[in-house]
């Protein structure tokens, strides 16, 4: 895992929230992350790694942000979890994932479309063996959200 | 209207034969047809006219012709039998026409018809045989005109006798000739055809063949023009294996916008170009493809390995790039998986080869204190408040340094310099406030040591499945016969004494689980005992009549309170006087005349040997010393058999339990 891999995610989740919601989300203390750990998270948007580092890189988000963020958005109130609410961050990860991949020029990297994953406390599927799993906290007016990134360097010939 | 008259006319010329015919045939049917429906008209009106101008005899003439040409319509028309209409008109032609020259006709004119008989008779029948028609009506005709007083018609004058028999020839060869060309024009248009026709077909199946393979083949295949755009067909995997959304014409460099960086696009460009220049080598160029094997995200968002080759090609006069696109990402998922597995495999080594020269107890104690430390930097990590904040970098330091020291205290070296180049970083940042990007960049770096710690774990539990397994699963082999096993070849090998080794009689599964290594230790000092002193090369045993092998036998057998060792071996055996000669010299008193059996107990003396080197494997004096040592020690005797050039047999008794 290199750090270089992780700042255009970060800054593009910063300038997506920035021009979509119309403020920047503070990024807090980042920490260690086992891979059973379970994560209070409610619905998560997943970027597969390919290349020269492997890997998945997480936005997770509990239900009343992603709400929020869905009614901001859309215009709508939204109470629960609904198809809204998921094509919502849907297209917020896919934001994120098309910015990111700019930053990304320069490595031998390779990002798959973002896959959603919802549910109470779920799991991710980090890759196979011991891989180093970072969490990055970020906070907003409209509550935490987190950024994951999980990514092994691969070394080739 | 026009064409449903043009299908009745059409209808009415071919006497309704609706299946195509040969153009020869189809020519003259279409002329007797008109031939028959001109003649009926102009008969009828003839015979009308005759009629009213009181010619009768003629009128009815006339008239039943009109007939039974119209009989012939109808007769071709019902039987389809055109041959049968194309022989009999010219003969009922050549009776009417014979008929009017003959009679003179209205007006003495008659002969004058006979002009259209080289036509009708040739173009129904042909050259050839309308030619033979021909002939005989001028026969026909010059009889009647030159033979005096037969007709009404010799009263002609002779210049127009002669002058229509001229003209009848003349009409005669040209209709000839004509019909002559007329079929050789036919036959060349005909034989065009059938050549177009067979090229036609040949193009027909080459490009059913190219369809074939374009639809077929699993690379893509297409061609890109000067614009840099995919031109006409290409293989229909293209689109697959591209995940190309339309068919329509596109850019073939436009396709990697925002696959690749905006530079490599461009040098992509650049690339291609090139082959549109003819100075360039093809094999350069080949050499540098920058598209043999890429990596990129197809437009329906799938990671491929795609290999591109390129060939400059010139297609009527136009450069083209002859491109062919694999599908390559199964054989690259399988190269990476195996490339990751070989590194995770070396690196497992690397720990392994660590991890086994180092106590358990002593790694367990390092695993656990190094994952209380890590965990212990997390929390304060997950903590976010201002004063976990400030002693970060502390607590970061310290922990990561109690971490590095105990992984070399026990000599794990290589994940204590992991851990050490963490902690000269953080000891760059020590004592001022750290950046959010700073504590990430340590966060990460300790992530990296976790996920080694992980490893390190998995691979010691690994190693505890093992272990557990083999314990479990498999019956070790008796450790003591493969020992004595060795020991027999390796000195074999060494001292280049052959020797058999008999261990029929050794059942070690009565040895109590106690005595094993003793009896193991004192059978290897036995064996290298005869190796040494025993054991003769085999010129000598053949000097002696020894078998060229020696000998060496074990017994082991249980008896009573008892287990009783033997062992032997067939060489020189002991020589009591050498033995008493040695005594004498190593001053031992009052050996030279004791009895062979009480000289023979010298050699389990210490520091008695009658080896004048000392080496690896004797000359010390020790080994059979000791064996007797520890043999007493665990309650047991041991005595010496021998017979001076026959061999040598150690017996021994050990107490069970």
């Amino acid at each position: 895992m290199n750090i270089r891999y992780i700042t255009p995610f970060i800054d593009a989740t910063q300038n997506a929230f920035l021009e979509l919601l119309g403020s920047k989300p503070e990024a807090l203390t980042p920490f260690l992350v086992r891979r059973e750990e379970v994560l209070d998270w409610d619905i998560s948007g997943v970027i597969g790694i390919a290349g020269e580092a492997r890997g998945v890189v997480v936005l997770s988000f509990p239900r009343g942000l992603a709400q929020e963020v869905t009614t901001i958005l859309t215009g709508q109130m939204k109470t629960s979890v609904d198809d809204d609410v998921i094509d919502t961050v849907g297209e917020l990860v896919n934001i994120i994932a098309g910015n990111a991949k700019k930053g990304l020029e320069e490595f031998k990297l390779m990002i798959s479309l973002p896959s959603i994953v919802q549910g109470d406390s779920h799991q991710i599927g980090w890759p196979s063996g011991s891989v180093p799993i970072v969490g990055i906290p970020f906070t907003t007016p409209q509550g935490h959200f987190n950024l994951s990134v999980g990514l092994e360097n691969i070394i080739t010939v | 209207m026009a064409s449903r008259f043009q299908k009745v006319l059409t209808n009415i010329l071919r006497s309704g034969i609706q299946t195509a015919l040969e153009a020869e045939d189809e020519i003259r049917l279409l002329f007797i047809n008109s031939i028959i429906l001109v003649g009926f008209v102009a008969l009828m009106v003839f015979a009308l006219r005759d009629f009213f101008a009181g010619d009768h005899v003629y009128s009815v003439v006339t008239a039943s012709l009109a007939f039974i040409v119209a009989c012939l319509f109808f007769f071709i028309r019902w039987t389809k039998l055109v041959q049968a209409g194309l022989w009999f008109l010219p003969i009922l032609m050549a009776a009417f026409y014979g008929y009017l020259a003959e009679s003179g006709g209205a007006g003495t004119s008659g002969a004058l018809w006979s002009f259209s008989y080289p036509l009708v008779a040739i173009f129904l029948l042909g050259y050839r045989r309308g030619g033979l028609f021909t002939l005989g009506y001028l026969f026909f005709l010059g009889i009647v005109l030159f033979i005096p007083h037969l007709t009404p018609a010799w009263d002609m004058e002779l210049d127009f006798k002669i002058r229509t028999i001229g003209t009848y020839v003349v009409i005669s060869i040209f209709v000839v000739e004509f019909e002559y060309i007329r079929l050789q024009a036919q036959r060349e248009i005909e034989r065009g055809r059938k050549e177009l026709a067979k090229t036609t077909d040949a193009l027909l199946a080459e490009k059913s063949q190219t369809d074939g393979i374009l639809h077929n083949i699993r690379e893509g295949i297409f061609l890109v023009d000067e614009n840099l755009r995919i031109v006409g067909r290409h293989s229909d995997s293209l689109t697959q294996i591209l995940d190309l959304e339309e068919e329509t014409s596109w850019d073939f460099s436009t396709y990697f916008d925002g696959k690749l960086p905006e530079k490599e696009v461009q040098s992509l460009r650049d690339y291609l170009m090139m082959y549109f220049k003819s100075q360039v080598r093809p094999e350069l160029l080949q050499s540098i493809n920058p598209l043999e094997t890429i990596k990129i995200s197809t437009p329906l968002g799938r990671l491929k390995t795609l290999a591109f080759t390129f060939a400059a090609i010139k297609l009527e006069g136009q450069r083209f790039i002859l491109a062919s696109v694999r599908d390559d990402t199964l054989t690259a998922e399988l190269n990476q998986k195996l490339h990751e597995e070989e590194d995770k495999a070396a690196r497992q080594m690397r720990h392994l080869f660590q991890i086994i020269h180092v106590r358990p107890e002593l790694l367990v104690q390092f695993l656990e204190d190094a994952t209380d430390e890590i965990a212990d930097i997390n929390r304060r990590l997950k903590a976010n408040s201002q004063q976990a904040q400030d002693d970060l970098m502390e607590a970061f330091y310290q922990g990561v340094h109690a971490v590095k020291g105990n992984a070399a205290l026990i000599g794990l070296t290589s994940f204590s310099e992991r851990v050490h180049e963490l902690e000269n970083l953080i000891k760059d940042w020590r004592g001022r406030s750290p950046d959010w990007r700073e504590i990430l960049t340590l966060t990460v770096e300790l992530s990296k040591i976790q996920a080694e710690l992980e490893e390190i774990q998995t691979l010691i539990q690994r190693m505890n499945t093992f272990q557990k397994e083999m314990a479990n699963n498999t019956v070790p082999q008796d450790l003591v016969v493969l020992t004595v096993e060795r020991a027999v070849q390796k000195l074999a090998a060494e001292t280049g004494v052959q020797a058999t080794l008999d261990l029929k009689d050794f059942v070690t599964t009565t040895l109590p689980s106690g005595h094993r290594k003793l009896v193991k230790d004192i059978l290897v000092q036995f064996i290298r005992n005869s190796f040494v002193h025993g054991l003769e090369p085999a010129e000598e045993r053949h000097a002696r009549k020894k078998p060229q092998a020696g000998r060496i036998k074990i017994i082991c057998q249980d008896r009573g309170p008892f287990l009783s060792l033997s062992y032997q071996d067939d060489g020189r055996g002991l020589d009591p006087d050498r033995l008493r000669q040695t005594a004498v010299k190593k001053a031992l008193k009052n050996w030279d005349t004791r009895p062979d059996h009480e000289i023979f107990e010298l050699i389990f003396e210490n520091g008695f040997s009658t080896a004048a080197e000392v080496s690896v494997h004797a000359g010390r004096g020790v080994g059979l010393g000791l064996v007797k040592t520890r043999i007493e020690a665990s309650g047991g005797k041991v005595s010496v058999r021998s017979a001076s050039g026959q061999g040598i047999a150690f017996d021994i008794e050990l107490p069970k339990g």
